[in-house]
């Protein structure tokens, strides 16, 4: 049974739309990912099933439960804003208690839950004091806190590590991993970050302009994205996108551009491999392309590198090749880590040629 | 603890440039120190001076010749009933009033909170009694309880009897149209600080609070209230300031009559001032009632230093 499930939500503000069209399903116990550039509609997509906004068309189901015309405490799920939103006249017990007196639960309930959520985030030390002199780490645990602490059938998190520093970002990531791990909730997490989608879900889904391009695991979103937007929002360089042209046909089959000539591989396994335009362009991620200091059957075609980002673990080149600046993946002491004329290779797969007027891989 | 903390900085602050251009700080601050002295200070002293004597305008002595009686007229006042009630009465009238007023504002307030069609159209009609000028109101307020005036008119068709009440003369009930016409000219100015503080609340929080499941009663006391506490209490102080000053509907209504039973502070002073020319014993009644409203003022402003 799925915990959630969507049917065409819909919803926009005036004339800004910001929901088209949404279907989805979230499994028992996944751990969904939402992820989108700002303004996607993510933020919209969570208080819509919450039941702060109200869709303009489209059917919310719970647990197998129709919610979309209940309030939203009528629904069982919670929420953690992005801006944490503690309550600031309210001490940490308070605040995470908060829930659970709205749910009328007997006091003694109230204490010993609270004090068994502040354990598990180790935010037992702040408990009797206002959120003000909380660090952003610990406002953030209480938030969690607070979220958490009444059990819910669907908890989201609206970009809850946003307003972190980089260190604390990393280690609340692995405590979220494990929180899920020990309570099994189902969960909806935002977040515009995608190494943080791709390191924690069980699925993704990508929102751009208030619709899906994309749902599928970190795997398939990464090796086998649906269009070119998903394509180069998921990778950190993003994807390459080349021009080219296909000649001959059947096992022959090249793609020719600027500069090169290269088979593709495994194209029989493409659905579409007979009907393919001739003018397309193909994705290339950068740690596919070969990059070395002499011409070789492996590397057979000039490049140019114009410029290199050391990141310490890696460098990535900015080469010019084809006509236009891609992007290369190496280990920082290799030897084309450096300005000048280099040879590259590479071999296209078929899952990665696109389709350049709908921006889709064919499939 | 936090004062002290507070108090530990000062020094820091005043040490340096002790010198600094003495002169051009001298004339940047001279116009409001002259002003000060001239609307404050002197009068303030004048008031020292008078409290002490039983000048008289009457009696034909220059104020500054008056003779000394020293502490009696505070000895009086202590043993004048008629001051001790117009204290209490004022002190109730503000009790009342302002209560009336925040109960009556937060309700309003949280009526104009959502958006609804007209809503600044009629905006602007709920603050509209603020506009008119307190005599004005007051004698509306002298037409509508007169005994043969729409207020029992419309009594006597409610209950489908005669009804004839002269209001303005019953020792107790002559104080109600007073107060009335007080919390109808007033609530609004509450409503329009109430309102403000509402928009500005942070939004967050509430919704956070909706989907924390918290019922709409819960969300107003638990979340909104304490996070309005600081514009509720200078609200509070605003009107209750203006209150104890009450004068305008008890001059038009009732001049403190019948038999000084709707005398408030302000009315007293006048009458004492101005109609039985008693200038030194009223400057003394007026220090005394600077020292009631300083601890008032002192005690309603407490919470704003709290939440800083």
């Amino acid at each position: 049974m799925s915990s959630l499930s969507a049917q065409g939500l819909s919803k926009s503000f005036g004339d800004l739309c910001a929901l088209s069209d949404i279907d989805f399903e979230v499994a028992d116990g996944e751990f969904f990912c939402v992820v989108g550039p700002t303004n996607a509609g993510k933020s919209t997509l969570l208080k819509t099933i919450a039941g702060l906004h109200r869709p303009d068309s489209g059917h919310i189901h719970l647990g197998g439960r129709p919610v979309t015309d209940l309030e939203p405490r009528a629904r069982n799920v919670s929420l953690l804003f992005q801006n944490i939103a503690l309550f600031p006249t309210q001490t940490g017990r308070e605040n995470i208690g908060f829930p659970l007196r709205a749910a009328e639960l007997p006091e003694s309930e109230v204490a010993n839950r609270v004090e068994e959520v502040a354990a598990m985030l180790k935010v037992g030390h702040v408990l009797d004091r206002l959120p003000q002199t909380f660090s952003g780490g610990e406002q953030q645990r209480v938030a969690i806190g607070r979220a958490i602490a009444r059990p819910c059938d669907l908890l989201m998190l609206d970009e809850p590590l946003t307003n972190l520093d980089a260190r604390i970002r990393i280690a609340l990531r692995i405590e979220f991993k494990n929180l899920h791990r020990r309570l099994r909730q189902t969960l909806i997490y935002v977040t515009h970050d995608q190494v943080e989608a791709i390191s924690m879900s069980d699925r993704i889904a990508v929102l751009n302009q208030g619709r899906f391009e994309q749902i599928g695991t970190p795997d398939e979103i990464y090796h086998r994205p649906a269009s070119v937007f998903v394509a180069q929002f998921i990778g950190q360089p993003p994807m390459n996108i080349i021009g080219a042209e296909i000649q001959g046909d059947g096992d022959d089959t090249l793609l020719a551009g600027p500069g090169f000539r290269v088979p593709v591989a495994d194209l029989e396994t493409l659905e579409s491999a007979g009907r393919l335009p001739r003018q397309l362009s193909f994705g290339l991620r950068p740690e596919a392309l070969r990059v070395a200091k002499t011409e070789s059957a492996e590397t057979p075609f000039p490049g140019q590198v114009v410029w290199v980002e050391r990141l310490g673990s890696k460098a990535v080149l900015d080469l010019r090749f084809a006509e236009q600046i891609v992007k290369a993946v190496v280990p920082p002491e290799h030897a084309t880590a450096a300005e000048g004329p280099v040879w590259l290779g590479f071999t296209p797969k078929a899952e990665h040629l696109i389709d350049s007027e709908r921006a889709l891989f064919f499939r | 603890m936090t004062d002290r903390s507070r108090d530990g900085l000062r020094p820091s602050l005043d040490q340096p440039r002790r010198g600094f251009m003495p002169r051009f700080n001298i004339a940047l601050v001279l116009p409001a120190q002259l002003t000060m002295m001239a609307v404050v200070i002197v009068p303030t002293l004048i008031i020292l001076w008078l409290a002490i004597t039983d000048w008289q305008p009457t009696q034909a002595i220059p104020w500054y010749d008056a003779t000394p009686v020293w502490f009696w007229n505070f000895y009086d006042l202590w043993y004048d009933e008629r001051f001790v009630n117009a204290v209490g009465r004022t002190l109730f009238v503000v009790g009342v009033c302002v209560a009336l007023e925040l109960g009556l504002a937060l309700g309003l307030a949280l009526l104009f909170l959502d958006e609804w069609p007209w809503r600044r159209v009629a905006v602007s009609i709920i603050i509209l009694p603020m506009m008119i000028i307190p005599v004005d109101a007051a004698n509306a307020f002298f037409m509508l309880f007169n005994e043969r005036g729409p207020i029992n008119h419309m009594i006597s068709l409610v209950i489908g009897a005669p009804f004839e009440f002269s209001w303005l003369s019953h020792p107790t009930w002559a104080m109600a149209p007073i107060m009335m016409a007080e919390v109808w000219q007033w609530t609004p100015l509450m409503f329009l600080l109430v309102l403000t503080g509402l928009m500005n609340l942070p939004q967050n929080q509430v919704r956070a609070a909706i989907v924390l499941g918290a019922s709409p009663v819960r969300i107003f006391f638990k979340v909104m209230l304490p996070l309005l506490a600081p514009v509720i209490s200078i609200a509070l102080l605003i009107r209750s300031i203006e209150t104890f000053k009450i004068f305008d509907p008890v001059y038009i209504l009732t001049r403190g009559q019948p038999g000084g039973s709707t005398e408030t502070i302000s009315m007293f002073m006048y009458n004492g001032a101005f109609v039985y020319f008693r200038m030194g014993y009223i400057a003394a009644a007026a220090l005394l009632v600077l020292v009631v409203v300083i601890s008032v003022c002192l005690v309603l402003a407490r919470p704003m230093t709290k939440h800083s």
